[in-house]
């Protein structure tokens, strides 16, 4: 039967330009780019001095999406996503731009955090370094992505995601924090270059340089970084030798953004964030020894895209982008030396429950995936102090900008790992207000489920295996084996079980059988 | 790295190439061709009318001249600007050359009037009587003509201390009066009286011949003094102003460019007078007067022997029953692959389709917009229009998508020369239709012709896209010789959106697969282009460019010329018009030839062919090779990839150079000589070959059987416009 194709557009409104991207992707599940298009305007001019947008900026901003939602008329367009930044997140104003979009143009923004918005670029990068096969990931490889408000540093190893760390020292960040003082120095660059050091001092590398083989610049809605690039281009990824971006970066230093801008053919507010790009490359690419810079032609809206289709994708071009989340907060697990074997029992049971529940808890993957996210680090606090760790926990995770959560998911996890423990929380309680009532609600569920997990594991000597778990009336029957005495889980066990019957409405019964006790 | 710096793109200007004495002056240039022009009037091998036809071109050609080229320089010296152009002559000095030139131009228009084609057309039966001729009849005749239809419409007016010189609107025709106030030749009295424009300027009579005319001006004459009654009128005489009409506007202050062309179309009428025209014999106080009133440069009063303004043969060319004295009816070709009422889009889908008009027919474009809007599947229509028939059935059709729901968006060029008020009422009306109309770029001019039609098709979006060297003007393309091409490549497509996306504003700098813009990247891919053939020539390799273009001026280029001919490559062109290139100079150009066509039709398209190791690369382009193409306006070079496409460019080229009727070949003065058949050669005409070709390749007569295919457009100075 024919099934028409369908027609998506990503709206991105950026810190620096408001970009579009409609796709086509066939009943097959193949994307097909059918335009892309820009506006540069500098709202993070506005946020970062001002801390609020400017009404000329909200006019052309609203303007410029006005002009998107005709082109996608052109095309039919019936699906779309928009998502805004962190000039428009950080904006005191950001309420009234977003009201007015809505009126005008009936499209709902929706603000996305640093993390987010880096992960669906990583998710661009992936799924184009995989596709593309121009280097291989499962080395380890360093990802620089520098965005107008921030950079994010990733780090990839055997082709997941290991580590991410965000500095707000975005190019366009840094020209507006410091442009003051330009009129004081002659050699700008310099000041400039001191600057970034002090700023990326405090960043861990986890791997040393001669690990780190491989180099990813990713230049999201700066463009010109691609278009430094173009010297090599090659189908979708680009890479420039080390040597030649040397040359560029030591000719550029010395020069005007005038007159960058004519030799590289980029407009002048390009060229003014040249120079402090170039700078936070060179710092990076030294960490590395790869003799290359690769640089893949792919942006924040890629990503959306990726993230709206990847499931219907032909086989073997979609992936399984949570998987590098788990992998970076394993990784994060690991650095604050929590006990691995508790760590995965816990996770491991309370996804089993999570399961068996379905149907009860009326709750998605998402939310499994926080609850999993929140079990691996449940404990991380421990590593500041075993008393109260679940407090540090809660501060360590809400700290942490884990890559890919929303704001609120973030907080839900933070929530999870701070009632995990002897703590029985109530709507009230810290952490929880700063939820909607719906999510805090999801929270309370969650917490309740690695409650009882938590406590299946009191000893932290795995002793309990699951053999079946039962709702019946209001009975949720919890079967276990065990080889040895439990008597510390199943008193934990039935301690915390009130607060699962206060939010579920069934009573949680463990059932023991004892092996060594069945063997006789 | 691979990419130029500025200074190396805008060359050394201490390199020998560029010196003064190997570029020809433009002006002068443009003026060599309107003798060309003339000289097709002067071509006994032409019939007629079309001889008459081309004296008219010729004078509304200068027409325009004088309005623009000379109104622009006036226009640098009253700026206070004095620098030499790149042949080292100030605007002054300029000024002074067109005046001597033209004067000699002038001299000859008006001899081959008067001794030959008055002459031949009494032959034929014509009669354009002076007033002296006129018998008794006749002239009772007239007299009651002029009181009952002529007298009403006149508005004298006086001039005296109290009352100030009139205002003399351009290109209008009128008569001065001196009337005696009874005192001394101070105190005779200036009166002036506009002939009305409402009237055709022939005015028939009964007479011997099979039409009798007589001009309006010398109808009103005769009896001007009824006009001052009881006045003793001294002498008069018709003259004729042509005012600057250089349409200057201060973008950066334009908030709103509709509103100030508007404005401006209203200064045209009172811009500075450029030129006066008088007949000869005609009161010497009468002029002087004149010259000093409309404060007038030495040089620029032009004593005519004959009538002025010779676009009234437009009238007589268009006059009823002189079929035999015209060129041969012919009717554009329907293409092959668009034949028996194929569907186009399918058509476009099986290959690309290349359309070379006016031998090809015009109308399957049209046809395709009128389908388009009409196509269920068809969800957006995009074009630029530039000088467009108000009465256009594009304009129609674009109207009715958008009344069908189609997204259209139409970029349309207030800037287009004299047309302006033209398209802002026909802009104004598609606004209304729901079109989104974009009224061009602050500083740019939109000169591009493309158009790109969105589909929705089983295998999902499609992009039809028609470019071409011409304007979608379905009446010129009867007369003008362009190429478009029609094409569904993929790559051209999404070029197609990325063009419309710079155009509205969406695209900071255009990244394209195939097209190449103007004015981004389009002297860069020229110059690449060249100093290709600059390395090939240099490494013993072959190397060639040909070219056809309507304009050869921009220094840069030829100074790349230059320097390829001088490392060996061979450049043949066909430049109609303005050519600042000196072919043959030794040392410097030997390996460059040029030469010009006209004829029948107005060469219009470009063809530019660079050689590439013998792995041609073929493009047709909306640009000229003039710094305005390449740097304030709105243009793209299309590559012809497909095989067939592009042997057919090729062999249009081909032709092109081995015409030896109409071609004449340039020599390094700038001075033009027919190309004259070999012995033992074929005569070819190019644009009779291209006919004949057509006729017998293709098959079906378009759908409306033109009676006459050459009809003027709409006004003549629409006509001749793109000849400056």
């Amino acid at each position: 039967m024919y099934c028409p194709p369908r027609l998506f557009a990503a709206i991105d409104i950026g810190s620096y330009r408001l970009k579009m991207k409609i796709v086509e992707v066939t009943p097959e599940g193949r994307i097909r780019d059918l335009e892309t298009v820009d506006h540069l305007i500098l709202l993070g001019r506005d946020t970062f001095n001002d801390g609020k947008l400017s009404f000329e900026s909200v006019k052309k901003t609203c303007e410029a999406i006005q002009g998107f939602k005709r082109l996608m008329a052109d095309y039919g367009v019936t699906e779309w996503r928009v998502v805004a930044t962190s000039a428009l997140r950080e904006a005191a104003n950001r309420d009234f731009m977003i009201d007015r979009i809505k009126f005008q143009t009936g499209f709902d923004v929706e603000i996305i955090n640093n993390s987010q918005e880096k992960f669906l670029t990583y998710k661009a990068i992936k799924w184009q370094l995989m596709n593309n096969g121009i280097i291989d990931i499962s080395e380890p490889t360093l990802i620089l992505n520098i965005g107008a408000g921030s950079i994010q540093l990733l780090l990839m190893e055997n082709n997941l995601l290991a580590s991410s760390q965000s500095l707000k020292l975005g190019a366009l960040r840094i020209k507006e924090s410091i442009a003051k003082i330009e009129k004081h120095t002659l050699n700008f660059s310099r000041v400039l270059e001191e600057y970034i050091e002090a700023h990326i001092e405090s960043v861990e590398y986890l791997k040393s340089s001669n690990e780190l083989k491989h180099f990813v610049l990713a230049s999201g809605e700066l463009d010109y970084l691609a278009e430094l690039a173009r010297l090599g281009v090659d189908k979708g990824v680009v890479s420039l030798d080390k040597e030649q971006f040397e040359r560029i970066y030591v000719q550029a230093l010395g020069k005007t953004p005038r007159a960058l801008s004519e030799e590289y053919d980029i407009p002048l507010a390009d060229a003014e964030l040249f120079v402090p790009s170039l700078i936070l490359i060179k710092k990076f690419l030294d960490k590395t020894c790869s003799d290359k810079l690769i640089i893949p032609s792919v942006s924040l809206v890629d990503g959306l895209i990726l993230e709206r289709y990847n499931d219907e994708l032909e086989k073997g071009i979609s992936m399984d982008f949570d998987a590098d989340i788990l992998s970076c907060v394993r990784e994060m697990a690991t650095r604050y030396r929590t006990n691995e074997k508790h760590v995965r029992y816990v996770e491991r049971v309370a996804l089993q429950i999570f399961d068996r529940l379905t149907g009860i808890h009326g709750l998605g993957e998402r939310e499994r995936f926080i609850l999993q996210i929140a079990a691996i680090l449940h404990d991380i606090g421990k590593y500041i102090a075993s008393d109260p760790h679940y407090v540090y926990s809660y501060n360590i995770i809400r700290a942490s900008q884990i890559i890919g959560l929303s704001d609120e998911e973030l907080t839900m996890a933070a929530c999870i790992a701070r009632y995990h423990s002897s703590e029985t929380p109530e709507l009230g309680s810290t952490g929880l207000v700063k939820l909607g009532t719906e999510e805090r609600i999801k929270a309370m569920k969650l917490i309740a489920i690695i409650r009882m997990a938590d406590a299946m594991d009191t000893s932290h000597k795995q002793k309990l295996s699951i053999s079946a778990m039962d709702v019946s009336g209001d009975q949720f029957i919890v079967r276990v084996e065990s080889w040895e005495e439990a008597v510390l889980e199943n008193w934990t066990f039935n301690m915390k079980s009130e607060f699962f019957s206060e939010v579920f409405g069934l009573k949680p019964q463990m059932v023991i059988r004892n092996r060594m006790v069945g063997e006789k | 790295m691979e990419r130029q710096n500025p200074a190396e793109r805008n060359g050394n200007p201490s390199v020998v190439h560029t010196k003064p004495q190997y570029l020809l002056n433009r002006e002068l240039s443009w003026l060599e061709f309107n003798q060309r022009v003339l000289d097709e009037a002067a071509n006994q091998d032409n019939p007629l009318l079309e001889r008459l036809k081309f004296l008219a071109i010729a004078s509304s050609n200068l027409d325009e001249f004088f309005m623009v080229r000379v109104g622009s320089l006036n226009d640098q010296i009253n700026a206070g600007f004095t620098r030499p152009d790149a042949t080292g002559l100030t605007p002054a000095a300029q000024l002074d050359r067109i005046a001597e030139r033209t004067s000699i131009l002038v001299a000859d228009e008006y001899a081959l009037w008067s001794e030959k084609l008055v002459p031949e057309m009494r032959k034929n039966g014509i009669y354009l009587l002076s007033t002296g001729e006129l018998n008794e009849a006749q002239v009772t005749y007239l007299s009651e003509y002029f009181d009952s239809v002529v007298y009403p419409v006149l508005t004298p007016m006086a001039v005296d201390p109290g009352r100030p010189f009139p205002l003399i609107h351009n290109k209008t025709l009128n008569i001065g009066v001196l009337i005696d106030n009874g005192g001394s030749h101070e105190e005779d009295i200036f009166a002036t009286v506009q002939v009305p424009s409402v009237f055709p300027r022939l005015v028939e009579l009964k007479g011997i011949g099979r039409r009798t005319f007589v001009l309006m001006e010398d109808v009103i004459s005769m009896f001007i003094d009824r006009l001052y009654v009881g006045k003793r009128i001294k002498a008069a005489c018709a003259y004729r102003v042509t005012r600057n009409g250089d349409l200057a506007i201060d973008e950066d202050e334009a908030e709103d460019l509709l509103l100030e062309i508007e404005k401006s179309l209203k200064q045209r009428i009172r811009g500075q007078a450029m030129r006066l025209e008088v007949s000869r014999g005609s009161s010497e106080l009468l002029t002087g007067i004149l010259q000093k009133k409309l404060e007038l440069r030495d040089g620029y009063v032009f004593r005519v022997d004959g009538p002025l303004d010779l676009t009234f043969l437009y009238e007589l060319y268009d006059m009823e029953g002189f079929d035999e004295m015209k060129y041969r009816p012919y009717t554009p070709r329907i293409p092959r692959a668009l034949a028996d009422g194929k569907d186009i889009f399918e058509a476009i889908r099986e290959k690309d389709i290349l359309l070379h008009h006016p031998y090809e027919s015009f109308e399957p474009i049209v046809d395709m917009i009128q389908k388009a809007a009409h196509d269920p599947r068809v969800l957006a229509i995009k074009q630029t229009l530039y000088r467009v028939s108000g009465k256009s059935p594009i304009i129609k059709a674009l109207a009715e998508a958008a009344d069908r729901g189609k997204q259209v968006t139409v970029l349309v060029e207030l800037k287009a020369r004299f047309d302006e008020e033209n398209n802002i009422h026909w802009a104004k009306s598609l606004e209304k239709a729901g079109c989104h109309v974009i009224y061009g770029l602050v500083g740019l001019k939109t000169h591009c012709k493309i158009t790109l039609i969105v589909r929705m098709e089983d295998d999902g979006i499609n992009r039809y896209v028609h470019i071409s060297t011409g304007n979608y003007n379905d009446e010129t393309a009867k007369v003008y010789t362009d190429i478009g091409l029609l094409t569904c490549n993929k790559y051209i497509g999404e070029d197609a959106s990325t063009v419309f996306n710079a155009l509205t504003g969406f695209c900071e700098r255009p990244r394209l697969h195939k097209l190449v813009m103007a004015p981004t990247m389009l002297r860069r891919h020229f110059n690449s282009l060249i100093d290709r053939e600059i390395r090939n020539a240099l490494a013993g390799k072959q190397a060639y460019i040909k070219a056809k273009l309507n304009a050869l001026v921009d220094s840069e280029i030829i100074e790349r010329l230059y320097r390829a001919s001088a490392a060996g490559v061979q450049i043949d062109l066909v430049v109609r018009g303005m050519c600042c290139l000196r072919p043959g100079l030794k040392g410097i150009s030997e390996n460059i030839r040029v030469r010009s066509i006209v004829g029948r039709y107005l060469e219009h398209g470009r063809i530019y062919c660079f050689c590439n190791e013998g792995n041609e690369e073929v493009f047709i382009s909306s640009a000229d090779w003039m710094e305005r193409n390449m740097d304030r306006r709105v243009e793209l070079l299309v590559p012809i990839e497909d095989p067939e496409a592009k042997s057919r460019v090729r062999h249009i080229l081909e032709v092109y150079l081995k015409d030896n009727v109409k071609a004449r070949h340039m020599n390094k003065d700038g001075k033009y000589a027919l190309v004259l058949p070999q012995e033992g050669e074929k005569r070819l005409s190019a644009q009779d070959y291209f006919m004949e070709e057509a006729e017998a390749e293709t098959f079906e007569i378009t759908k409306q059987t033109v009676q006459r295919v050459f009809r003027p457009v709409s006004s003549p100075i629409q006509e001749s416009d793109s000849f400056v």
